[in-house]
């Protein structure tokens, strides 16, 4: 009885290990990705369920032969779904269909999509910035007289507005403010932006509303203090380096930052906040949310940043990316520095886009060069070591542009992770 | 015990000789559907691989992680599913 039940299993064995063969087989020899779908939830549930049936009845224990049941049960109820989905997705996705094939029957009931080798990788859509109402956005509040001393380098750059918070290098921050508008006669606006009363921000935590007001008001109280210690920072910097500077303190929330900003030509943000003063990074940055909805071009500012020789300016094909020169070249900063254009991305868009760049640059009377790209395989500290080599870097976006980014090493968070100046037009 | 033992060693060969053409087709491609289906059918080889084990170890509770690995294999499978249909549905994930 035992040899016969051990004749079977092997024959089990045998005949799923035979079974399962033949199904990679297909899986790697069949023209598309329906048949290989085919070969493998078929064969391969077939093969699979009777490798698992031969271990349970080698066993012999009814316990080992239930869950070798179970187990084949659980694949024969599951693998047609799982099939069956897969099979929609690639036909959905656009997958290509074998010449050999006589009949779409699913034609005009399932939408097609065109065949893209991999839709996983491509760019979804990015996060809409929040609309402001009208009237933050169309009034401003108008700025002083620019100071009217000579300037050493002129630049049209008019008003610079500097934003006031608890950052860690909000002490970098306002004396760079203060450096760029005493060099190039600009006036100087020190902003600070505390949450409004009614404003809670973000989600309610748990504890209603009574626990959301109290976070709220502990949060703005922090606000205010950060403000308060910048702000005496600031004045003693401008005092000493002789650099009139004026200063707002608002607490309409980030709502009024539209007003505030509406006719400055830079605005200068230290890194690593968001617009309640906590810690970010990514799109989730202040700056980067200024830069997205276009308000004002941002410089922000990491560490105390030495003078700006060499700046590097990353492209890649994002349709963000396509105006960095003409933005860089009208706001006008560091117009004696040598500019090179870093394609990120080897494919041939990305370095198209870089020598267009780069021509407009030149046309302009800058001096303008490309380099080679920064490609997908480059390690960080490679990345680094390269940035490192530049005064200060331009480019679109601060993190990735998708979600799926973030499992990649992404080129523009290394650079906002080393580069000490980084300006987002 | 000769027999069985000699026919899973049997098996093991030929359901080594399916994984290297599977993992073939992974690296190979071309498109995500692929990949995905290679990967659905690698979570199988598991399962036999898990079965075999239980066989040469003479131990019942290998057959309770195939049991898993069929579980969790589906689970992917619907996911990975959903992915490619999501992304070929383009921004937003919404029916156009």
């Amino acid at each position: 009885m035992t040899l016969l039940l051990e004749i079977v299993a092997a024959a089990c064995l045998l005949s799923g290990g035979v079974v399962v063969a033949i199904a990679a087989l297909g899986v790697a020899r069949f023209p598309d990705p329906f048949t290989r779908m085919h070969a493998a939830t078929k064969t391969g549930v077939a093969g699979a369920g009777l490798i698992m049936l031969g271990a349970g009845l080698g066993l012999g224990t009814p316990a080992a032969v239930l869950t070798a049941l179970a187990g084949v049960a659980f694949l024969v109820a599951t693998t047609p779904l799982a099939s069956h989905l897969l099979g929609r997705a690639a036909y959905v996705a656009g997958a290509p269909i074998a010449s050999a094939t006589v009949r779409d029957a699913l034609e005009g009931v399932l939408d097609r999509h065109l065949f893209d080798i991999d839709p996983a990788r491509r760019r979804r859509a990015q996060r809409k910035p929040r609309p402001t109402s009208e009237e933050a956005a169309m009034t401003a509040i108008p700025f002083p007289e620019a100071s009217g001393r000579p300037a050493a380098h002129p630049a049209p750059l008019r008003r610079i507005v500097c934003w006031l918070s608890g950052a860690p290098a909000q002490s970098e921050a306002s004396a760079t403010a203060l450096a760029l508008a005493g060099d190039c006669g600009a006036s100087l606006t020190a902003l600070s932006l505390v949450a409004s009363v009614s404003d809670a921000g973000g989600a309610r935590p748990v504890g209603g509303s009574h626990w959301a007001r109290w976070s709220a008001a502990s949060r703005r109280e922090r606000q205010r203090t950060s403000a308060a210690t910048a702000l005496a920072d600031f004045e003693d910097r401008a005092r000493s380096a002789g650099v009139p500077a004026d200063t707002r303190h608002d607490e309409a929330g980030p709502a009024a930052l539209g007003r505030h900003v509406a006719a400055a030509d830079l605005m200068v943000v230290p890194a690593g906040i968001d617009a309640a003063g906590e810690p970010a990074e990514g799109a989730d940055e202040l700056a980067a949310r200024i830069a997205a909805e276009h308000r004002v071009p941002v410089l922000r500012v990491a560490r105390r940043p030495g003078p700006v020789r060499r700046i590097a300016i990353l492209v890649d094909r994002s349709a963000a990316s396509a105006g960095l020169a003409q933005s860089f070249t009208r706001i006008g900063l560091w117009s004696d520095a040598r500019a090179e254009i870093v394609p990120v991305g080897d494919d041939p868009a990305s370095i198209e886009a870089a020598a267009a760049q780069a021509a407009l640059l030149v046309a302009h009377g800058r001096i303008a060069e490309t380099t080679p790209p920064i490609g997908e395989e480059t390690p960080v500290d490679e990345i680094a070591a390269l940035l490192r080599r530049y005064d200060a870097v331009v480019m679109a976006r601060l993190g990735p542009a998708t979600w799926l980014g973030i499992a990649r090493i992404d080129r523009h968070a290394v650079a906002a992770a080393t580069m000490a100046l980084v300006l987002l037009p | 015990m000769t027999i069985l033992t000699w026919a899973a060693a049997a098996t093991a060969g030929l359901v080594g000789a399916a994984l290297v053409a599977v993992v073939w087709r992974l690296l190979a491609g071309p498109s995500s559907a692929d990949r995905v289906i290679a990967t659905d059918m690698l979570g199988l080889l598991a399962i036999a691989i898990a079965a075999l084990t239980a066989v040469f170890a003479g131990h019942a509770a290998f057959l309770d992680v195939a049991f898993a690995v069929a579980l969790f294999g589906f689970l992917a499978a619907v996911a990975f599913a959903g992915l490619l249909e999501g992304a070929a549905r383009g921004p937003g994930g919404g029916e156009r």
